[in-house]
Formats: structure tokens, sequence, C-alpha cells
């Protein structure tokens, strides 16, 4: 069986690259992801514009090679019985599992080799564009410590207390608010600590800075690290830590020093934290290159998918059908989140009331039902967190290997294999 | 269909060796809505003997080429029964055995025909070295040695073609089914299809071929079924098919006109009805091949095709041409899976 496989995923890979679709797509990937440091434009900082490469370059990659993944995996099977070369395929000792998977093989290849390149690419990209004659060794010394890293996110021990439904804590002018963090065991000695704080304020004019001191230090710590800063609302803010030994509980207070400036339109702000994420610590994890990885690993499990998908329609459907319904699937699919959360909200207001009760039942059972046969791709975005340095932790990579690939893309290999046993090889497709 | 049926078993050549078996087969086409839309084949029933040639004959439409997939696997029949080596043709074990060249050679363009062999002949298990000795092979065999390494898309209709037959026949099969085999061959390349037709026969191979060519088919086919509309309107040997047996012919070198003249009268006599005298004619297939023969110089272009008169060696005499006979194994790799 494995010979076969084999034999028929070396086929598919052939043709590929004789046909220049390869080629092209490489070009492609190539030209488009090394223009992108000439057409975005950033805050003007290394950090931002380090982001912005990422994330777009990234993003670029994934759109780029999920279209042709599934495109070419549409094709893969529905030309061949286009164009007779499945005629005389079929009428060999092989079996229709054997071709899926020959087929799903040959293809993945290809993802894994034009993922590689990309994500060479880019990481060469990035190496150049932070290179010693381009950023100072403090920027550099910066970026590697914020982004070009691996770092998790630690939750207060002592979190705001968030009951009755209070979802906020407010601090007035003048008011503090407190968190106690614990650091890990697993944090190096040399490792830095940040702080990560995002908040809002009572403030009419959203984006205006507040004031604000932030108190650091170990328990009942006399002389606790102090920082004062003006930040923006509404936007992440990492504060570098001073060294802290692992085991170590930190406090950390900020303390609301806002105060009604002399002729100034603004009043004193009181800043509000969330609950949950209001400030949290945040530690390396590890280096970005294997962060860089799992990310590629993660983007070639939504490719595993894709592939499966474009297999099985066009196992079932000629080419432009077979692309258009697989287009269609992943078009829902990244629809289904904002549909299910829009359906669970509407109400539908007919009379009468048991009319308005079966839609509503009707319309949540549609939307469950597509929530079910759609893949959760959201959950594993790793634009979530590689373009600001969040850890991917290897279980995320695995969780969407056995999901995406050998859940969906499992069941869409049965479905696939079926459909291509059954199907009348010698009938005009349509 | 009762009376197909009868002489089906009164069949001289019918014995248990039964390659193909099929009774009251049937192909209806259905249009979207599952509405029954052209009745392809109706109701036929025909057997094919091991060590037989037969031909399916007929006009376009006639349901030639639809029985020949169905053969094959790549139709379902809607009636009726239809075995091939004693199983349902969708049997991937029986496949092993069968080797088919379509009505277009339906290769991968991109390949060469050496690649494509390869890829053939690794689905067949063959090792490596078995391998590369019938491809090499058979590529002498179609003449294609000079052309191995290009990609088949470049080749001629007649080139793809050779290829064609040479994947069909990569796997040393008992069944060879050919779908208008003579399809885009020039007409020495007609004649060698044909030579390589009876030699196969004579090596004990079964062959199924369809052709709207009858000159093709009459010089092959050791058996027909003239198909029309879907159905079976004759079916025998073809030498039973065409004798006349109520009328002779002699032949003998030509006489000078006295002596024609009491050879006449005498047959005259004897039968009496005037006889017809005329002198043979070759076929302008035999005086093609022979005009051809004398001018053409030995083609040896390295682009073009270069046949041989021989076989692939490889491709064994059948000896034991039972239905259950397995596929040698000395050249099959083992399956590691």
């Amino acid at each position: 069986m494995l010979l076969k496989i084999l034999a028929i995923s070396g086929l598919t890979l052939r043709t590929a690259i004789r046909s220049r679709v390869f080629g092209l797509l490489i070009a492609m990937v190539v030209i488009c992801i090394a223009g992108l440091p000439f057409v975005i434009k950033s805050d003007g900082t290394a950090a931002g514009q380090t982001q912005l490469f990422i994330h777009y370059a990234f993003g670029l990659t994934m759109t780029l090679l999920s279209i042709a993944a599934t495109w070419s995996a549409a094709g893969a099977i529905s030309l061949e019985v286009a164009g007779r070369q499945m005629h005389v395929l079929v009428t060999k000792p092989v079996h229709a599992a054997e071709i899926w998977l020959g087929k799903w093989l040959g293809l993945m290849t290809i993802n894994m080799v034009m993922l590689g390149l990309a994500g060479g690419l880019i990481y060469g990209l990035l190496h150049w564009n932070t290179r010693n004659a381009v950023l100072s060794a403090a920027d550099q010394v910066s970026l590697r410590e914020e982004i070009l890293t691996a770092h998790s996110l630690i939750a207060p021990e002592q979190p705001i207390p968030s009951g009755a439904g209070r979802t906020l804590s407010a601090v007035p002018p003048g008011g503090t608010q407190s968190w106690i963090f614990r650091v890990p065991e697993r944090v190096g000695p040399g490792d830095a600590l940040f702080l990560q704080f995002q908040f809002a304020t009572s403030r009419i004019e959203r984006q205006m800075p507040v004031t604000g001191l932030w108190l650091i230090g170990a328990d009942n710590s006399p002389k606790p690290y102090r920082t004062l800063g003006s930040y923006t609302p509404h936007v992440g803010h990492a504060l570098k830590l001073p060294p802290a030994a692992p085991g170590q509980r930190l406090t950390v207070t900020y303390k609301n020093v806002e105060t009604a400036a002399p002729g100034t339109p603004g009043t004193p702000a009181t800043v509000l934290f969330a609950a949950d994420t209001g400030a949290q610590l945040l530690i390396r994890e590890s280096g970005f290159e294997s962060n860089f990885t799992r990310a590629l690993l993660l983007v070639l499990a939504r490719l595993a998918f894709f592939t499966a998908l474009g297999l099985t329609v066009g196992a079932l459907f000629s080419f432009p059908v077979a692309v258009f319904t697989a287009f269609a699937f992943l078009f829902i699919t990244g629809l289904s989140g904002w549909i299910g959360a829009e359906a669970l909200m509407a109400e539908v207001d007919l009379a009468p009331a048991w009319l308005a009760s079966l839609l509503n039942a009707a319309t949540y059972g549609i939307i469950q039902l597509t929530h079910f046969v759609t893949p959760p791709l959201a959950r594993f975005e790793p634009l979530n967190f590689l373009p600001t340095g969040a850890f991917i932790p290897l279980t995320l990579v695995g969780t969407a290997w056995g999901i995406l690939a050998l859940g969906y893309g499992g069941a869409l290999a049965v479905l696939g294999i079926w459909i291509f046993s059954r199907r009348e090889m010698g009938m005009t497709t349509v | 269909m009762q009376p197909q049926h009868a002489a089906l078993i009164n069949d001289p050549t019918f014995s248990p060796e039964r390659v193909i078996r099929a009774e009251t087969l049937t192909k209806i086409f259905r249009d979207f809505w599952r509405r029954p839309k052209v009745r392809a084949v109706n109701a036929i029933a025909f057997n094919v003997q091991a060590g037989e040639v037969f031909g399916l004959l007929g006009p376009n439409g006639s349901g030639k080429t639809t029985t020949l997939r169905m053969i094959l696997g790549l139709l379902t029949p809607t009636h009726g029964t239809l075995s091939v080596f004693g199983r349902s043709p969708r049997d991937v074990e029986s496949k092993a055995r069968i080797g088919y060249l379509p009505e277009e050679s339906c290769l991968y363009p991109y390949l060469t025909a050496r690649e494509i062999l390869n890829f053939y002949g690794r689905l067949f298990n063959l090792r490596r070295a078995a391998r590369k000795t019938c491809i090499d092979q058979l590529l002498e065999m179609t003449g294609l040695q000079h052309a191995q390494h290009r990609p088949v898309g470049e080749f001629s209709k007649g080139m793809a073609r050779r290829v064609g037959l040479a994947q069909a026949l990569i796997n040393d099969p008992d069944l060879i089914v050919l779908d208008e085999p003579t399809a885009g061959l020039d007409p020495v390349g007609c004649r060698q299809v044909k030579d390589l037709i009876l030699t196969l026969a004579r090596r004990g191979k079964t062959v199924i071929l369809s052709s709207h060519l009858l000159a093709d088919v009459e010089h092959v086919c050791d058996r027909v079924a003239i198909m029309g509309d879907g159905a079976i309107l004759v079916q025998g040997r073809v030498r039973d098919l065409l004798e006349q047996h109520d009328r002779c012919r002699l032949t003998f070198p030509t006489l000078a006109p006295d002596r024609l003249e009491a050879v006449m009268q005498v047959l005259r006599r004897e039968t009496g009805a005037a006889p017809v005298v005329d002198h043979p004619a070759r076929t302008l297939e035999q005086f093609f091949i022979e005009t051809v023969g004398q001018v053409r110089p030995e083609p040896t272009a390295p682009t073009g095709v270069a046949p041989t008169e021989g076989l692939a060696e490889f491709l064994r005499m059948n000896t034991k041409q039972t239905s259950n006979a397995q596929h040698p194994t000395s050249n099959i790799e083992q399956d590691q899976n």
C-alpha cells in the first residue's frame, strides 16, 4: 500500500513542478514577501515595523498558500478525471484510499516546501531588517526582549475582585490598585520580566494619555521599583521589570496620579482595568526561532485541512464546481463565529409566538450545525501569537494537528475516499 | 435477449475458462434528477474465453465503449451481471491482471514516456530492476527508445498511442482491453498493433477490443459481437459469420484463355450457374506497407518512432490459462504495508 501511495504522491509532485504551478507560486510568494517592507507603514518605531512585517508577511503567506493548497487539491483529482488520466489509473490495482492519500501526501509535500521557503524568507528578511546597520543596539535588545521572543502571560495570584458581575476595576485620581504575582520557577535568572497592561478611562476622548505611577517590588519591600509614565488607553503596554528570582512574589501597584492641570480642558481621569486581563506578567518561555517554527506548524495543520477539503470536493465534482464549493465552505468557516454570535443575539419578532420560537430554534440549529461542521480555525490562528511575541505552546500545535488535520481532515478523507470509490469515472463530470 | 443467450451456450468455444461473463448487462445513463436519459447498453450477454481475441464492433454510439468501461469498472451496470476473472469488475485484485488502452491515450503530459511507464510499473509493485527491464523492452517494442525522455505532451497522437499501448502491457496482463487500438496510428502502426494483438493471442493472452474499423477486427479477432443501439445484433466466430458455405473460390495461376474456358465449362456443367472469374487483389493496407517499406529509410531519427518487429520478451507465454492464475511473484515487491 505504501509503495503505491508513494508512487502517486511522487507523480503529483512531479506534475506540479513540471506544470510550472510550483514555480509560479514560489515567484508570487517571494515577490509578495520581499516587497512588503517597502509598502507597510508603521508608527516609525523598530518594534512597530517588526510587528507589522511579521503580521503582514505571515498573513500573506497563509492566505496565498491556503488558496494555492485548496485550488491545487480541488484540481488534483477532478482535472485528472476530466483529462481521463484517472480512467487509466483506476483500472490499475490501486484502492481509492491509496489514490486519495497519495494525492494528499504529494500536495502536502509541496505545501511543506512552499511553507519552508516562505518561512525562511520571512526569517531572513527579519534579520536583514534588524541588522546592526539598521537598528541601534538598544533597539535590538528591546526587539529581542519584547517581540522576537516567545513569552507567556501569568495571571495575578490575587486578581481584582470581580464578584457581583463586576468586570472592571476603577482607579480614581489619587487611588491605587494592586496585583500580586508569583514568578514561575521556570524563569531563568537573567530572563527579562515584563508587565503587560491595558486600560480604559472615564474620559470621552478615548485616546488621551493618562499619567500613572507603577510601584513594583517583592512582598513588603521597603523600596519598590518606581516608574512614572504617560500611557495611552485601549493600547497594550509592556513595562520592563527589574530582575526577580524564581518563585518570588511580586506586588504590583498602580497609582493614579492624574490631576487637573491648570488651563487644560480635560478633567482628571478615572482609570479602568479589566478584572481578568488588566495587568499580567510576561515571562520568556522560549526563543523566537522555536516559536516561529511552531507558528509554521500551525499553518501546516491548516494546509493539511485545506488540502483534504480540496481533494474531497474534487473527488465529487468537476474542477470549477469543486473550487467554488471549497471556497464557499472556507468562506462560511470564516463567518461562522460571527454568524453564531449574531444569531444568538437576534430574536425573531413574529406573531404568533410559536412561529417565532420555531424560527429561532431553527436558526439556532443551523448555526450550531455550521459550528459543528466548520473547523475552529480562529483558535489556531498564529497571527494571534507571533507578532506580539506570545508563546505558542506545543500542546496548541498538537491540538491543531489533532483537530484540523486528523479530526476534520480525517473525516474529509473518509468522506472523499468513500465518494471516490463509489464514483463512476466513466461518466461525464458535472 | 433469449436467442442471444441460447447462441452463447451453443458456442463451440464455450468452456469454463471464462475471463469475462456478461448476462443481461444493461447501462442506463440518468439525468441530474435520476430520470433515465439514455439506455446505452441494453441487456446484452456474452462470454470471453481465456486466450481469445474478442471484438466489439459497431457504429459510433452503439455501446461499445460503455461496455468496455463496465468491464473495467469505470461504469457500474444498471442491471445484469458482469464478472471479470470471476470477480466484480471493481475488484482491485483482479485489476492486477488487466491492461487497458483507452480510446484516447490519456497520459500525463508533463511526464516523459519512461516516467509514465515507471509510474504504472510501481503501481504493480514491480521491483526496480524488473521494472527497468520491462520498460526498456516496451520502449523498444513500441519504437520509442529515442523519444523516451521527451514529455509525452509533445508527442504526436500516434506516438502517444504507443506509450498508451506500452503502459497497458507493463504488468504482462492476462486480459488486455483495447478501445479503438489503431485510432491515430498510420497504416504501418496499425499493422504493427494488429500483429502485436495476434502475437499476444498466440501467447495465450485474452484480448477484447472495440473498433469501428472492420478490417482491423476481421484480421485479428477470433469472435466478434456486432452492436447497434446498445444491443448485440449478432455474435460468433468471424469465420462462421463471414464465410458463404454455399459458394467456393479456387485460386490458381493464370491460364491461357482456351484452358480457362474449358474449366469454366466444367464448372457451369457441375453447378448449373455461371462462375465468376477475376484476379485476386491485395488489400490497400498491404499495398501501402509494401510501397512505404520500399522507399522509407530505416526510421532512426532521434525524435521519431523506430519500431521493431519483436514482442517485449517479458510478455510471457500463458501456459496456465485458468481464471485464478497468479501473476508471477518473482518480479513483484512485497508490499511494505
